[in-house]
């Protein structure tokens, strides 16, 4: 399996207030730091409106990170497809994958921010369809690598019966993504193998590499707090079934309860668990430095990514 | 008058190459653009090759919510720096809209975050922009340019096949000032030769 970081939102929170610009600047250093230890990808996350600028327009940033590097593949993870005109996606995904040598990964979700669809003068209640009818466009046109981020099985099916890849988020438990990539597999068999190529699997995963135990408690810490994030863009939606606010001490837990917290050994090892063809290390909390961070990429590049190289699929080329 | 260049006819390996060297001799902006979608993402990459050039991205509104142009913008802004500066090819409403997004205004219910680097990011419909057509001649886009500049134009933008280097010593020189001394110039290309 091919080992990637994400998620950069390019945020300046409460928690960790910093300029835009340096944020937006660093994700270069970072994308050339990711590139240079060998790491798959880096990818990147979207919202609207939101009080700390969690970035909404990642096909510049994308571009940007393309432009600063030559051989690291640069993904969204994920686009809100039905806040965009579909059109407009495709042209740039094409744009950006014909400038880049195919570097570009369009990942691609649906929103469930009734305030950003509001925003854009669209109805969420709309969203499935305009999910399915943009699906629809790229999968027929194929600007590039595909991936859907899902969080349950219908979603799965959904990129399965398309050919599309699959993305899965962030903190299930092993039994639910294994379910995740059964759903997509089958989907993608019965629907008579679109596209020809078996389409990837990607997992999204908290990860730290650590080696003390107070790092490692830190870190954890860090993957706790991060949860706030979510729990504040939750807050606007009533039609997520999670009630954010009253679920925050209990939805820490199961984050901190599924993140990959350990020695680089130990990390490779509970990756290996996985049958995908891609992880995608979600380092890129609120509190960490930029330096504890890089060390980390480092750590990941040097130590964790080789150890993975015959683990989960091998045979995807991504 | 500040005189860029508009780099709309050019193929994309053509544009950031020029817009590397128009950064590189001080050439104040470059007028580019994109595929319906990815104008920006053109922009973002010159803005990666390039520290001092403002970039000029003119964009099609007409499949695109004024909240994602403006969100574009603001990225662009960040990622240049404070060098964007928006053209809307759409109409007087629509630019209105993205200008005030880009202030930090909220706007029919819609909010961009976060706001752009500079305080507001210039916006302009296309049909406000002043664009000219240098000729490949040095000596009549000379006059054309004097045109441009005794006209009171403060921000024009100049259509030129030749040497960016060429346009910086010999015609964005001249656009700033109504009392140029084309001596310098001249004389310029005599003790520091240009490349053919």
């Amino acid at each position: 399996m091919k080992v990637g970081v994400g998620l950069w939102c390019l945020q300046s929170t409460a928690t960790a207030p910093r300029a835009w610009t340096q944020a937006y600047a660093e994700l270069l250093d970072d994308a050339r730091l990711t590139e240079d230890v060998g790491l798959h990808s880096l990818w990147l996350s979207e919202h609207h409106g939101y009080y700390d600028g969690y970035c909404p327009a990642l096909l510049p940033a994308a571009a940007a990170a393309l432009a600063a590097t030559d051989t690291l593949q640069v993904g969204t993870g994920v686009l809100l497809l039905p806040l965009h005109d579909t059109e407009r996606v495709r042209t740039a995904a094409a744009h950006l994958n014909g400038r880049f040598n195919d570097r570009f990964h369009l990942g691609m979700g649906m929103g469930y921010r009734p305030t950003e669809f509001a925003q854009r003068g669209l109805d969420i209640r709309g969203r499935v369809k305009r999910m399915v009818a943009g699906l629809d466009t790229l999968a027929a046109d194929r600007p590039g690598p595909m991936w859907v981020g899902v969080t349950s099985e219908p979603a799965a099916r959904r990129a399965g019966r398309r050919g599309l890849g699959l993305m899965i988020s962030g903190a299930f438990s092993k039994q639910v993504v294994d379910d995740l990539i059964a759903a997509h597999r089958d989907a993608w068999t019965a629907a008579g193998s679109p596209g020809h190529t078996t389409p990837p699997v990607g997992l999204l995963r908290n990860v730290w590499v650590a080696d003390s135990a107070a790092e490692r408690r830190q870190a954890l810490d860090w993957v706790r707090s991060s949860y706030l994030v979510y729990a504040g863009l939750g807050w606007g939606a009533d039609d997520t079934g999670v009630d954010f606010r009253a679920a925050i001490a209990e939805s820490m837990d199961e984050v901190e309860a599924s993140a990959i917290v350990g020695s680089a050994d130990e990390v490779a090892d509970t990756l290996a668990g996985y049958d995908v063809d891609l992880v995608v290390c979600r380092i890129g909390y609120d509190e960490p430095l930029t330096s504890a961070v890089r060390e980390v990429i480092e750590r990941l590049g040097r130590d964790v990514a080789p150890a993975l190289a015959d683990a989960g699929r091998t045979g995807t080329v991504l | 008058m500040r005189l860029g260049l508009d780099l709309r006819g050019h193929g994309i390996d053509d544009v950031v190459e020029i817009a590397a060297e128009a950064d590189q001799l001080g050439i104040w902006a470059v007028l580019v653009t994109g595929p319906a979608g990815a104008e920006t993402s053109v922009a973002a990459e010159i803005a990666v090759v390039t520290r001092h050039v403002h970039l000029v991205v003119q964009l099609d509104p007409r499949s695109a919510h004024p909240q994602a142009l403006a969100e574009e913008v603001a990225i662009l802004d960040h990622l240049s720096e404070r060098r964007a500066i928006a053209v809307i090819d759409g109409d007087a409403a629509t630019t209105d809209r993205v200008r005030r997004l880009l202030a930090a205004e909220i706007v029919d219910g819609a909010v961009i975050a976060p706001p752009p680097a500079q305080t507001a990011v210039l916006t302009w419909q296309a049909g406000e922009l002043t664009v000219v057509d240098l000729g490949d001649d040095v000596a009549v886009a000379k006059q054309r340019v004097d045109e441009l500049r005794d006209r009171g134009v403060t921000h024009g933008f100049g259509v030129w096949p030749g040497s960016t280097a060429v346009f910086a010593r010999h015609l964005a020189t001249r656009a700033r000032t109504p009392d140029f001394p084309d001596l310098v110039a001249d004389y310029a290309d005599t003790i520091a030769p240009l490349e053919p």
